[in-house]
């Protein structure tokens, strides 16, 4: 049980404990006597005012106090169940690879591994993965996207106490320029925790398209993607080590066909996002050879292009059906998968060998910096709860009066 | 309160007779020495003939030793009728049940009656009380006595009304006895009292007072007036008798009742002082012989 306002509902137990107080102090009246010569006697305050062992009226007392209590309560905002665990720890990992479940379970296991001694004795911790749509790329977007769910997690659980960060970070990445930016705005320390690789999520080997001769390459290759490539690079040719293999009907050899399609909002690749009606065929299988890896993804975080490097070839396969008429890769968003698909071979980016987790001293993020920023609920919950309360309060108000009332009849 | 119930009071009054302060004005014969000179057997004084004197009063003897004239005068004897004005306000029941001050007022009526109807005067009762203004013309046939005692029997005090305005209505060629606590309207029914005094009445004020009044139980008290029901509580509820305060209650209701005795008797009327708490007989006794200390009950 917590409060949305916990100061008013302290008011309330103030107020309370102040009645206690009065109920403890007595008014002494003296007894009345009937004396048709009273106006002979003097005028004065006969009350005394004297403290008492226990409280008197004490049905009147509770009555009043738990009034007190509801009525604070529901102003308070009392919300009750609202907050799970005082420690959530999230793990913010790339959205590739957590859509290979396999690899998620490996790496959950790990990270619990590594964990374990911290998180021991603790009790009240709530892990929580989160797949970050680009971490691999920017691993400055897992603690954007951290600050993003601990904000919301603060403004929708008063019990949350404290907010831990974990980023399982990629070998390499493509830059590190946000990172050094974003994790001054994460207020506490962040643990990276170093990632398996993530497994090849192709399974078909260049072994299997290696009798594919570039003229066969060519007559893969998505019409409209030769016509967007043409018309951002123009005719320069790209790294001739590159192969790609971009099918039209977006079914790479090797990848397993869907028996129904199924529709995809968006594919992102590098740091943009292309949206269409996208149309998934194939998925990419997994696969643990640590030459591969995705370079696009489907918004839902499975591979849409994958590479596999063959000693200094690459292959790239794309598994983005796009009808040959249209123009969608020569939109702008387009770009960051067109330019995946021609970066040289070789590029695997920069080593992440620096960034390194916090000093535990540093502690972890408090739930309150979220909140300062973000609008707490401020009603009770649930919501019934505040009107319950009021009424309650007010059903014992009415109480008090007919008891007072009675009593001095 | 029947009459069976007055008995040894009336009994213990056996034989006493209420002689007025003064001589009483023109009236009915009767027992009392009038003011009207007369020529009755009692002789009194002589005085000189004068025209118009009837000659058989003359004292022929003496005009016959001195060759003067004189008539032979004696003092007449008259009735007095005796009226009792009873206070029956809220503060005559004080204290509570038997010993209040309403029993000993009733007691004092019906002694007063009994000795002044042993005289053979009229003898009328008013009393005021809540319900009203209960009136008995006077009468001098037997049975007044039972008849004033079953009356007083059958009212129940209460209210405060006041009792001048029907003390007023008496008429003043008679006897009026006020029997009343003094804690009404004191001050109009003194004024009107007086006025009577003037007019001839012979007035008395009985006072009666409640042992209660005079020593208040020990401890401390909110004090309530009883005509003063209706009032607020607030405005009374800081009336208070403790200990510090008994000593100056004692002396303020002291001092009041000196300065009504004193106002009664500067208007020419009698005042006696009644205490609750004993024999009545001893009250009656002490207004009917006009003593002026406080008389309280036989214990």
């Amino acid at each position: 049980m917590t409060f949305a306002t916990p100061w008013l509902f302290g008011a309330a137990v103030a107020a309370s404990l102040l009645v206690g107080g009065l109920h403890l102090l007595s008014v002494r009246q003296p007894p009345v006597l009937a004396l048709p010569t009273a106006r002979f006697a003097t005028r004065e305050d006969a009350r005394a005012v004297a403290r008492r062992p226990r409280p008197n009226d004490l049905l009147l007392l509770i009555l009043r106090v738990l009034a007190l209590l509801a009525a604070g309560a529901a102003l308070a905002g009392m919300q009750l169940d609202a907050g799970g665990a005082r420690t959530v720890r999230l793990v913010m990992v790339d959205s590739a690879a957590a859509a290979d479940s396999s690899w998620r379970a490996r790496q959950l296991r790990a990270v619990e591994a590594n964990i374990a001694s911290a998180a021991r004795g603790e009790g009240d911790v709530e892990q929580q993965l989160h797949p970050v749509a680009g971490l691999a790329r920017d691993p400055a977007r897992a603690v954007v996207r951290a600050t993003q769910v601990a904000a919301t997690l603060a403004a929708d659980r008063p019990a949350l106490e404290r907010v831990e960060l974990l980023v399982v970070m990629p070998d390499r990445v493509e830059t590190l320029d946000g990172w050094a930016a974003w994790r001054t705005q994460w207020p506490g320390a962040i643990t990276v925790q170093r990632a398996e690789p993530v497994g090849q999520l192709v399974e078909a080997s260049v072994g299997t398209n290696s009798g594919v001769s570039p003229s066969v390459v060519a007559s893969v290759m998505n019409e409209a993607a030769m016509v967007a490539m043409t018309s951002l690079f123009g005719p320069t040719a790209p790294d001739p080590r590159v192969t790609i293999v971009w099918p039209q009907d977006g079914a790479p050899v090797g990848w397993a066909v869907r028996p129904v399609p199924d529709t995809v909002s968006a594919v992102a690749a590098r740091v943009q996002a292309l949206v269409g009606p996208f149309v998934r065929v194939a998925d990419a299988p997994p696969s643990r050879a640590k030459t591969r890896r995705a370079i696009a993804w489907w918004s839902d975080g499975a591979a849409a292009a994958v590479e596999e490097r063959v000693g200094d070839r690459c292959l790239r396969t794309v598994g983005i059906r796009v009808p040959a008429a249209s123009d969608l890769l020569l939109s702008a968003p387009a770009e960051g998968l067109l330019r995946a698909l021609r970066a040289p071979c070789g590029m695997r980016g920069l080593r992440t060998d620096s960034l390194r987790s916090d000093d535990p001293r540093r502690g972890h993020a408090a739930a309150v910096a979220f909140r300062a920023g973000g609008a707490p609920r401020a009603g009770t919950l649930p919501v019934w709860l505040g009107p319950i309360l009021l009424l309650f309060a007010l059903a014992l108000l009415g109480a008090e009066w007919l008891v007072r009332r009675s009593e001095s009849a | 309160m029947g009459h069976a119930t007055h008995g040894p009071l009336l009994d213990a009054l056996r034989g006493l007779r209420w002689t007025p302060r003064r001589a009483v004005g023109a009236a009915p014969p009767g027992t009392h020495r009038s003011r009207q000179k007369g020529t009755a057997g009692e002789f009194t004084e002589y005085r000189l003939y004068r025209q118009g004197d009837d000659p058989r009063a003359l004292d022929w003897r003496l005009l016959a030793r001195s060759d003067r004239a004189f008539v032979r005068l004696s003092d007449d004897r008259a009735l007095l009728t005796t009226w009792l004005v009873v206070d029956g306000s809220a503060s005559m029941a004080f204290p509570e049940g038997a010993g209040s001050k309403w029993q000993l007022a009733q007691s004092l009526a019906v002694g007063l009656a009994a000795v002044a109807h042993a005289s053979s005067d009229p003898v009328g009762l008013l009393v005021v009380h809540g319900d009203g203004v209960t009136r008995v013309p006077p009468r001098t046939r037997r049975g007044t006595v039972q008849e004033l005692a079953r009356v007083l029997g059958a009212l129940e005090p209460g209210g405060g009304a006041p009792v001048a305005p029907h003390l007023a209505s008496l008429p003043t060629n008679a006897r009026i006895v006020v029997i009343t606590d003094c804690l009404g309207d004191l001050t109009d029914l003194q004024k009107v009292a007086g006025a009577h005094g003037a007019a001839g009445a012979l007035v008395e004020c009985v006072h009666v007072v409640a042992r209660e009044e005079l020593d208040p139980p020990e401890g401390t008290f909110l004090l309530r007036d009883p005509e003063q029901a209706l009032a607020s509580a607030a405005s009374l509820s800081d009336l208070v008798l403790d200990a510090r305060g008994r000593d100056g209650y004692r002396d303020r209701f002291a001092q009041f009742r000196r300065d009504t005795a004193q106002l009664w008797r500067s208007l020419g009327a009698g005042y006696t002082e009644v205490v609750t708490g004993g024999n009545a007989a001893r009250g009656v006794r002490a207004v009917v012989l006009a003593g002026d200390a406080p008389i309280e009950g036989a214990r």
